[in-house]
């Protein structure tokens, strides 16, 4: 839920929140409420800007309160609701991001997850976790932040259940997720998990650019590519 | 809630001992026996913290000679993301530093006795999970056991036995009753008899679960496939919030 009076920075906090979920691969609803709201949100955003002061829900662990304000100062005051973070107007991406992750548990069902069977047991991997994707010989392996992941699917089948705007093909058999790409080199892209993969002559620059678009949405500038 | 391991770091003597005095007030109405350190600077503070959960509570000042407060601050977040970090200090310029360290309060000085105190109340009634503890009567006595030692608690007979990773506790209470009472979502339970800590989890092992301690415990056919993706999300989750 977001309660903030003014139109623009509300539709630019929606908008980020909106690609937030597009990239973390979550589906939430983003509700815009113009007074206390009269159930318990799940992650309210409250402008201490705005003519309301915000509701006391003594942030606890099913809920995350999140008090914004163009004015530093206001963190301070900001300790009588014991927000779950305090953000400075505008909020940028990468303050979103990280602010979103401390209450992770309270979204964690909503992410969106792939299904794979390995070693005949049924698994709903979050696609965040998915580092990347390696076709082999009897299907393909999935490495993810955990655990690395073996299944009968073939990697193009797999590949087409991934979502576009963070999974890119690199090289005929590497399927790698954008938001986890540490660097990228000339000839090869290195991975959260220090894996270095090379980039397929015919994929570098499809790689490039989108990576570029992706660094864009997800830092606000296209430093890392 | 009867011990609670507070330190005050803060250069100033004077303000160390009003703090101190302030606290062991609060504490003694409370009934709660405080175990209070005084450190004079971040590196003698950083020094005596060894270990996460070694204190519970910490008061910081900003300004100190050497490692400031706030530095001071995200070195103890290293080593324990669950403290309860309260900045007590007269500058009114780090409110939103104190939010990336994740503090739980900001005291500006001079405060009085009730704005400790209302830290202080925030501060319990937020303890962490490794912090929460199950009461139990076991072996005669009256038992305060922390939910982060034990390992896993299976049914023999008419009681339960919580293993831990220093003993083995025999108790007459039924393991729903215990399970409900530990109402934490890092334990599991995978089997009619047993409900285990997820923390103490190795691995999966065909229709076990291989625990630190090296013993397996089963998986309950009715629940396997939950338990297993239950399990295998836990982990994800975990990672999630360690990235």
């Amino acid at each position: 839920m977001v309660y903030m009076d003014d139109v623009e920075e509300r539709s630019a906090l929606c908008q980020k929140l909106q690609t937030w979920m597009e990239l973390s691969c979550a589906s939430l609803p983003v509700q815009i409420v113009h007074d206390t709201p009269q159930e318990r949100p799940f992650i309210l955003f409250w402008d201490l800007d705005s003519h309301l002061s915000p509701p006391n829900l003594a942030s606890d662990w099913d809920c995350a309160l999140f008090l914004c304000s163009s004015d530093p100062q206001k963190a301070i005051d900001s300790y009588l609701f014991h927000p779950t973070g305090f953000l400075q107007k505008p909020i940028s991406m990468d303050k979103l991001w990280n602010a979103l992750l401390r209450c992770a548990p309270l979204w964690w069902t909503s992410l969106e997850r792939l299904e794979v069977m390995s070693e005949r047991v049924r698994m709903q991997l979050p696609y965040y976790h998915l580092i990347w994707a390696e076709g082999t010989r009897r299907g393909c392996l999935l490495h993810t932040t955990c655990q690395s992941i073996s299944t009968r699917e073939p990697l193009y089948q797999l590949e087409q259940r991934l979502p576009e705007t963070v999974f890119l093909r690199c090289q005929r058999s590497f399927v790698i997720n954008l938001c986890h790409v540490h660097q990228v080199t000339n000839s090869s892209v290195i991975l959260s998990d220090g894996t270095e993969l090379s980039l397929g002559r015919g994929n570098k620059s499809d790689l490039l650019n989108t990576y570029r678009r992706f660094c864009l949405l997800r830092y606000g500038d296209a430093r890392k590519g | 809630m009867s011990d609670l391991s507070i330190a005050i770091c803060d250069d100033l003597a004077e303000e160390r001992a009003k703090l101190a005095k302030m606290v062991l007030h609060y504490c003694k109405q409370k009934g709660i026996t405080p175990h209070l350190k005084l450190f004079s600077n971040g590196d003698e503070l950083l020094d005596g913290f060894r270990r996460p959960g070694q204190f519970q509570i910490v008061f910081l000042d900003i300004y100190m000679p050497g490692r400031s407060g706030m530095e001071t601050a995200r070195r103890i977040r290293t080593v324990d993301r669950n403290v309860a970090l309260l900045f007590a200090t007269n500058s009114q310029d780090h409110g939103m530093d104190s939010f990336e360290v994740r503090a739980a309060d900001y005291l500006v000085k001079p405060f009085q006795e009730e704005e400790v105190a209302r830290a202080l109340d925030w501060c319990l009634t937020h303890l962490p999970e490794p912090m929460r503890c199950l009461s139990i009567y076991a072996e005669g006595e009256e038992r305060e056991l922390p939910l982060c030692s034990i390992w896993y608690i299976d049914v023999y007979g008419h009681q339960c036995h919580i293993h831990t990773q220093q003993e083995t506790l025999v108790t007459r209470r039924g393991l729903d009753d215990l399970e409900v009472a530990i109402d934490s979502s890092d334990f599991l339970r995978c089997h009619r008899s047993y409900l285990v800590n997820m923390n103490y989890i190795q691995g999966l092992e065909g229709n076990h679960f291989r625990m630190s301690d090296g013993n397996l415990i089963p998986i309950g056919s009715t629940y396997s496939a939950q338990t297993r993706n239950h399990f295998i999300d836990w982990t994800y989750l975990k990672a999630w919030n360690q990235i």
